[in-house]
């Protein structure tokens, strides 16, 4: 008997303890985890959410791009699950078959043809060099208008240089109205190839020394094409080292032209009285 | 003694000497090499930008600045160009009014961004999954699934993976920020698994043995 009122009480007991616990679990936990079988879904879908945030770091994880905090916290997820370490594993294996991939090699060496190219289309960029070649003879200049409106990528300088020579059209008229004119303008046309006079030679070849100073030479050139004579016997003309220089124009790539001519519109080309049309083209003021 | 990067640039830069650029290109010709082909798909053309970036490299050494590394200075220009190819090839292929032809799909030069290829595809021209990947094999398969990737995806994983740049490094040389380079690395890979995961085993550490 006794056996059984223990096994009644420990059914009653057991009976009440389940009304307790379910009347208490509710207000404890108010999810949905009342069951054992819900409680271990949510536990693996947390389990779940925490191996996709680990996931993603697994990667910056394995190339040691992730912060302190960051690589702690991967850590200690890996440290537990086997799920997270497979797939650091696995992860780890791709990217070493991709070290692994043997370099595609070049069929030729290409310093050459790329030393060539560099020859017929662009100038060595010199720290300061501004040299002009003594080779250089005196031919009549060719700066090819055409050059400068092909040239589509300079359209924001041709806008400047449209302005700039808005207000040289505009300095010429003052100028010719004033009746000053005999001072100045023979004085600009001298000024332009003295910026480059007495810079020190650099060390080149003489068909490097032409390229790199093409700039002066169209600048050179630029003051030959300008029709405005100096008016006043005490002008002084443009420097014959500079005239000679306009042999190398005619040789001048299309794009050094247009280079040479952008930098020295800031340095006073506006001064030579040349504008441009509404379509970018470069005209000389007569 | 050999010149560092940086010297070599202020010689040339002072002296004009073409041999001293010579000696960056040669430097970095197969890298560059490596990374146009990875992105391209086509040695020609990978060749050709190959020289077109050091014909800008050699336009803009004005503008390189010693504080920074050559080799991903180079890289920007390399993808940049590789970039503008593969958009060009791209608004080509739109243009253009085709039938559908998958075998139209397996020449090298159409591999620049993947586009139209699926990894049926790439598998029906090698090996089944339950065929030997002998090195050479897993390789090619290697190559042609990261031309499958997206362009954006492509990039990072092969300035990474192959390349060896840091995150900080790629995220200059791509334009955009870490996170981002994270990211896309990280999708990048996890597409790159699933496409080689059927020729693998289940670990992904050894290529199937048995034939």
């Amino acid at each position: 008997m006794t056996s059984q009122e223990n096994n009644l009480g420990g059914q009653e007991y057991e009976k009440e303890h389940e009304l307790e616990h379910s009347a208490c679990e509710p207000e404890l936990e108010p999810s949905a985890c009342e069951h054992e079988l819900e409680h271990s879904a949510c536990e693996h879908e947390l389990e779940h959410s925490a191996c996709e945030q680990v996931h993603e770091m697994l990667g910056a994880y394995l190339d040691l791009e992730l912060s302190e905090a960051e690589f702690a916290s991967v850590d200690s997820h890996l440290s537990t699950c086997s799920t997270c370490q497979s797939q650091l594993k696995a992860l780890e294996a791709l990217v070493d078959r991709l070290k692994a991939l043997p370099e595609p090699t070049l069929s030729r060496d290409l310093a050459d043809s790329i030393a060539a190219r560099l020859e017929k289309t662009a100038p060595p960029i010199l720290a300061d060099s501004t040299a002009i070649s003594a080779e250089t003879t005196a031919a009549p200049p060719v700066v090819s208008m055409q050059a400068f409106a092909d040239n589509k990528r300079r359209a924001g300088t041709f806008r400047y240089a449209a302005a700039a020579a808005v207000v040289a059209v505009l300095a010429a008229g003052v100028y010719f109205f004033s009746g000053n004119r005999s001072q100045t303008i023979p004085t600009l046309v001298a000024q332009a190839p003295t910026a480059s006079v007495g810079e020190p030679q650099k060390k080149a070849s003489p068909t490097e020394a032409v390229r790199t100073n093409q700039k002066d030479v169209v600048t050179a050139a630029l003051a030959k094409n300008n029709p405005v004579k100096p008016l006043s016997k005490d002008a002084k003309p443009a420097k014959p080292r500079k005239v000679e220089a306009l042999a190398t124009v005619a040789s001048a790539d299309k794009d050094d032209v247009v280079d040479a001519y952008d930098d020295i519109v800031g340095g006073g080309v506006d001064d030579y009285g040349i504008s441009t049309n509404e379509d970018g083209l470069y005209a000389i003021q007569l | 003694m050999e010149l560092t990067d940086e010297e070599l640039i202020r010689k040339y830069r002072e002296g004009g000497d073409i041999d001293l650029f010579k000696v960056l290109v040669r430097r970095y010709q197969t890298r560059a090499f490596a990374l146009a082909y990875r992105l391209i798909g086509n040695a020609e053309e990978a060749e050709e930008i190959v020289q077109d970036c050091f014909i800008k490299v050699h336009q803009n050494l004005d503008k390189y600045r010693a504080q920074t590394s050559f080799a991903p200075w180079i890289a920007r220009i390399c993808q940049n160009l590789c970039m503008d190819a593969i958009r060009m090839k791209q608004r080509r292929r739109d243009d253009e009014v085709l039938s559908f032809d998958p075998q139209a799909y397996g020449s090298d030069d159409e591999c620049g961004s993947g586009a139209g290829r699926t990894v049926s595809q790439v598998a029906d021209s090698g090996p089944s999954p339950s065929q030997v990947l002998d090195n050479q094999e897993e390789s090619r398969l290697l190559e042609e699934s990261i031309r499958l990737l997206p362009d954006n995806q492509r990039v990072v994983l092969v300035l990474h993976d192959i390349q060896g740049f840091s995150y900080q490094q790629i995220a200059e040389i791509v334009g955009t920020s870490i996170g981002t380079v994270r990211s896309r690395l990280h999708y990048g890979r996890m597409k790159l698994k699933e496409m080689l995961d059927p020729y693998y085993s289940e670990h992904g550490c050894q290529p199937v043995k048995s034939r």
